[in-house]
């Protein structure tokens, strides 16, 4: 008796389990027809996708024959509900007009988007589009989360498909489709060193002068003798020498070691090459001497804060036009740069601006519409980066636009995440940079050395066993050995084995593969 | 013997006292943080007493910011309605579980054990509360998922009932006709005081300090309780910590100061100091009427 | 046949009264512990959880790869130390409360132990590095020097950490477990003391005849419950308490923080699934051979 009733309630909980299951898996599913039905309920004429191309081909995109609907955009940075209600009431006015769509944005805090967005694209809520940010683009394309876009950017980005090179949209595909919208902003990055004008200026020293390592740290030394409480080289929470003077393919683990000269596609491993060793060396011997902040890999404050607050001289950055001036606004003193290796353009420095279109929107070709007129509508642009003129931005005397008077980035309650959006070089400039930033922004990213890998994006999920365990490694390792914590002569060989047993050959090897690949398509 | 008696109450007050220091120094670090400027922290580091003080981050959470205050009585208002929802599930399942006379109560203890073993990950109760009960930016977000019932509370009322309640005493109920219902509210209820203070106590805490509802489920601040607020702040610090130069000079723009983290750490414990010596006279009361045996 | 069932009826009220517990548990924990099936699944979200192909273990291979026997080592060892330690310290406290005589010392150092428990667990990582910052932490600048002793990079030095992080896990668990015991402590018949005290017993013996045996129920309880959780850790005390310093990775590495490394990035459902079925699955197992062992000794307090 007591088995069978014991057995008639688990095949009970069984069965309402998988009824549960059964919907859940209806919902992740088919989460976009469910909401598609839902439009089709109010209007039956809806997503009749041969209609709307022939009237397409009269005017750019003309929504006016499909559902109205509401479109869900994502993007990060903080912003008060009421701010944020704000902009998209505004933007809707737009859209209204455009795309036969109200918008509704939410801003998530960057330390949650990436939670909340995976819980978002995983349950089969409606979300139309969102910026990739820390997410990997490989993987939500693999896990069908994210929308292919090939076939409706011709026809609902045109504009924006003219505008951006192929191999540029290159870094937003996977497996030959195109899976992100490209956007218009720094797409290259120079090295350097930022450090405060004043110090610079009273010991005498010229920064054109610096040619090498061995002249900053003639240089790092006499800050050091003027001022003892500072520490010469600060990092930035944790990242004391900044990105590697390498391609990484996405990941550090096989890397092109010198995509600035050389037209090689041979995946190497970093970690035994002469040049992260060489890093690593300096960093060691300058961490003996002081001119490194000691325990840097364990750092708390930003770098910026570092300077600011008078602990630190400077810090070693990826840069970009317009990089002191952005930097100074945050340190709060002037600044000037030393830059040790010229632009680079590949593919991950794109990766975080990337916007997607969900597999869950409800209309994805007017998520693409949507995306193109971001990219393109200078008004909507701006509303999308800046907010409301006089409520989150003004005018000020010399054209550029800043926060409205007494209010700051704490206070205005909309965060501004310029470079995050499609397109910030169709928003006035902000306070305090270039009235020009723009067409030296665009010059920058011409001028630019192109890796010869720019367009690869390295999809890992056949060697994710491998980068699990590599990572971790990476993670005992690398920073610390950055930060001059480690002695590389004994640690590196020790660093290189660990990474070796837990498969970093096979990701290599894996990155060849798919790089070979690419190659002989392109 | 007396004398005895007083050694020993010196040396447990003293023992304690030690204890308290060690659990309080810490905070006392949090407390001048939070009175300190920003700058003095970098360069002076931390301290038991502040070096300078600078009341700037209480004076941002008093009156540059609403969202303190609605803080306040969002957590104010879920912890009081989650506890009491919480308390009356466990009571209600701890009860039946405890009596041993019961048929399948191991199958219902296994039933719940189970629970605290097991969870199909966040994405499928994401999914569940989400999709099928719409509770996403909603104040119900911060009570129901995962808080409402907890198997570890329920086990600790049973065992509680089990071994301070004896079975003569339901007996003599049940000779008298009361039925279950009446046994639990007028004969159970009054001899367990002591555990129900305790556990609405820790559930009482467990609402208080609980963020990851509000992570997961709610993205509008109108919805944030203090935790999930501070949560916030030091998410942020976080990620650009995890994250080794991505852009993060252009995000950390937006960071809150250590002192301004540290003060809202402190509006975070401050009621729960003031608060727990008032519960504690409950507790203490419910002791000398718990203590009914036979 | 007849006679079971009036007796089953007797029951039913109190059937009655776990239904809505039942109900909250069917919603929030069973059916969503359906899930667990994406542990065994190559997750594709335009199929559908259901429809994405089966890919056996394949998602739990990376568990076992690289560092596993060095987390499995750390989250093991940890938790051992903590099952024993913090009941021993709890009860203790507890005891020492429960002993004092006056009522306003014991609401006071009741109300300060419990305060650690209430700061977050990030906020405390800044409190450990307000201690151990290297330059302008508490330890090195203040205490260090007034011992004469040098300072030292706290973060790169993994010989501390286990210490450390003992130390802080009981700083900040220890007044929380002791409220349930002194809870249970305070539910103790007065009567059985002045028993004892009849009988000559003094403190010690009263302590180890009377409030011992009455504590076992709530100790085999609490202690059945941390086995079933011995290979799960608490992500922010070994994650942010030691900053994520490299250097400390081997003995601060556990399961949960190498899955939140290695699955920082890809964000693969299926792989983080599989450490949660791992972690339950073994739990569960040493639960059920503890839950046993319980019943053979002392059967009324065995959890089911």
């Amino acid at each position: 008796m007591k088995k069978k009733v014991l057995a008639l309630l688990l095949t009970t909980m069984m069965a309402i389990g998988t009824v549960g299951c059964g919907q859940e898996a209806t919902g992740s599913a088919d989460s976009t027809d469910a909401s598609k039905t839902e439009t089709q309920t109010e209007n039956a004429s809806s997503d009749t996708a041969g209609a709307s191309e022939t009237v397409a081909e009269v005017s750019d995109y003309d929504f006016s024959d499909r559902e109205h609907v509401t479109m869900k955009v994502y993007m990060f940075g903080d912003a008060d509900t009421e701010q944020a209600e704000a902009v998209s009431k505004a933007v809707s006015e737009i859209t209204n007009e455009k795309l036969n769509c109200d918008v509704e944005l939410t801003r998530i805090g960057f330390g949650s988007y990436t939670t909340q967005m995976n819980l978002l694209l995983s349950s089969g809520e409606q979300v139309d589009i969102f910026p990739l940010f820390t997410l990997s683009l490989t993987s939500l394309a693999n896990a069908g989360q994210i929308h292919p876009i090939t076939d409706i950017l011709p026809e609902y980005g045109a504009q924006t498909l003219n505008s951006v090179s192929d191999s540029d949209w290159a870094c937003g595909s996977v497996g030959g489709d195109i899976y992100a919208f490209i956007p218009n902003k720094d797409k290259a990055a120079d090295l350097g060193f930022i450090m405060r004008k004043d110090i610079v200026d009273e010991l005498g020293v010229n920064v054109d002068d610096i040619k090498d390592f061995n002249d900053l740290h003639d240089v790092l030394v006499k800050v050091k003798e003027a001022y003892p409480d500072m520490y010469p080289v600060v990092p930035d929470f944790k990242d004391a020498r900044g990105l590697a003077p390498v391609d990484t393919l996405g990941d550090n683990f096989g890397v092109l070691l010198d995509p600035y000269n050389s037209d090689s596609l041979t995946v190497e491993n970093y970690f035994t090459s002469d040049i992260f060793k060489e890093i690593c060396q300096t960093s060691y011997d300058w961490a003996k001497e002081g001119l490194i902040m000691p325990d840097a890999s364990s750092n708390t404050e930003s770098g910026n804060n570092l300077m600011k607050t008078g602990k630190g001289f400077g810090r070693f950055s990826h840069m970009k036009v317009g990089f002191e001036e952005e930097t100074e606004a945050a340190v709060g003193r002037d600044l000037v740069c030393w830059r040790y290796k010229e632009p680079l353009s590949y593919t991950s420095k794109l990766s975080s601006s990337l916007w997607c279109v969900s597999e869950t929107s409800v209309d994805y070709d007017r998520a693409v519409a949507l995306l193109n007129l971001m990219y393109t509508d200078p008004e909507l642009s701006t509303l999308f980066i800046d907010g409301i003129e006089g409520v989150h931005y003004e005018y000020k005397a010399d054209g550029s636009i800043g926060y409205p008077e007494g209010k700051d980035a704490a206070t205005v309650g909309y965060a501004r995440q310029a470079w995050g959006w499609p397109n910030e070089q169709i928003t006035p400039v902000w306070e305090g940079d270039s009235a020009t930033l723009w067409e030296e922004l665009n010059a920058f990213n011409e001028s630019a050395k192109q890796s010869p890998a720019k367009g690869f994006v390295f999809d890992n999920s056949s060697v994710l066993n491998e980068v699990t365990a590599v990572t971790n490694v990476y993670d005992k390792y690398y920073q610390a050995l950055l930060a001059g914590q480690l002695d590389p002569e004994t640690t590196i060989p020790t660093f290189v084995e660990e990474m070796d047993n837990a498969g970093l050959q096979t990701i290599i090897a894996e990155k060849q593969r798919q790089l070979d690949e690419w190659a002989a398509t392109k | 013997m007396v004398e005895k008696n007083k050694t020993f109450q010196v040396v447990d007050h003293i023992v304690m006292i030690l204890l308290c220091l060690f659990c309080l120094v810490p905070f006392l670090i949090m407390f001048s943080s939070s009175i300190t400027s920003e700058t003095t922290l970098i360069r002076e580091g931390y301290s038991i007493f502040p070096k300078d003080i600078d009341f700037a981050a209480y004076k941002y959470l008093l009156t540059g910011t609403d969202d303190i205050i609605r803080g306040y009585i969002i957590t104010i208002c879920v912890t009081f309605i989650g506890t009491l929802a919480n308390l009356v599930l466990t009571i209600l399942f701890a009860y039946p579980l405890s009596r041993r006379d019961l048929p399948y109560r191991n199958v219902f203890a296994f039933i719940l054990f189970f629970t605290m073993l097991f969870n199909g990950g966040i994405v499928p109760s994401y999914i569940m509360w989400s999709r099928f009960f719409h509770i996403s930016n909603t104040y119900w977000a911060l009570i129901i998922p995962n808080l409402m019932m907890n198997a570890f509370y329920v086990i600790m009322v049973r065992t509680y009932f089990q071994s301070n309640i004896p079975d003569a005493v339901l007996e003599a109920a049940r000779i008298d006709g009361a039925g279950e219902w009446k046994i639990l509210l007028q004969i159970v209820l009054p001899m367990s005081k002591p555990i129900i203070a305790t556990v609405i106590l820790l559930v009482g805490l467990h609402y208080w300090n609980d963020w990851t509802n509000g992570l997961y489920y709610i993205n509008k601040d109108k919805y944030y309780s203090i935790q999930v607020l501070l949560n916030r702040m030091l998410q942020d610090v976080q990620f650009l910590m995890s994250s080794a130069s991505g852009d993060s000079a252009a995000l950390a723009a937006s960071i809150p100061s250590v002192a301004l983290k540290m003060a809202v750490a402190v509006a975070g414990v401050l009621p729960v100091m003031i608060i727990y010596p008032f519960l504690q006279k409950y507790f203490v009361k419910g002791i000398t009427i718990g203590a009914v045996k036979g | 046949m007849r006679s079971k069932k009036t007796k089953l009826k007797r029951f039913i009220p109190l059937y009655m009264m776990m239904v809505p517990g039942l109900a909250y548990l069917l919603i929030n924990n069973y059916i969503p512990m359906l899930g667990i099936v994406i542990a065994f699944k190559q997750v594709n979200f335009r199929k559908g959880i259901i429809a994405s192909p089966w890919v056996g273990l394949s998602n739990f291979k990376f568990l076992f790869k690289g560092d596993a026997w060095i987390i499995t080592r750390n989250t093991l060892g940890y938790n051992i130390l903590f099952i024993f330690l913090t009941p021993i310290i709890a009860i203790t406290v507890a005891i020492l409360l429960n002993e004092l005589r006056s009522a306003m010392s014991k609401k006071f150092y009741q109300t300060v132990i419990l305060i650690p428990y209430l700061i977050s667990i990030v906020v405390t990582s800044y409190l450990v590095y307000a201690f151990l910052a290297t330059d302008n932490g508490y330890f090195n600048n203040t205490i260090l020097p007034l011992f004469g002793l040098e300072a030292k990079s706290w973060y790169s030095s993994p010989q501390y950490w286990p210490f450390i992080l003992v130390l802080v896990h009981i700083w900040k668990g220890f007044g929380y477990s002791t409220i349930i015991y002194y809870a249970t402590l305070v539910g103790i018949d007065s009567g059985y003391y002045e028993a004892a005290a009849i009988d000559g017993a003094n403190r010690w013996k009263r302590i180890v005849h009377v409030t011992l045996p009455a504590l076992k129920p709530t100790i085999i309880t609490l202690t059945l419950l941390s086995i079933g959780r011995i290979f799960y850790s608490d992500f922010g005390l070994f994650y942010q308490v030691p900053m994520s310093s490299g250097p400390l990775l081997d003995v601060t590495n556990t399961i949960d923080t190498y899955v939140y490394r290695a699955l920082m990035q890809s964000n693969n459902i299926g792989m983080s699934s599989a450490a949660g079925v791992y972690q339950s699955i073994i739990g569960f197992i040493l639960v059920l051979g503890a839950n046993i062992l319980t019943r053979k000794i002392s059967a009324e307090d065995a959890l089911f």
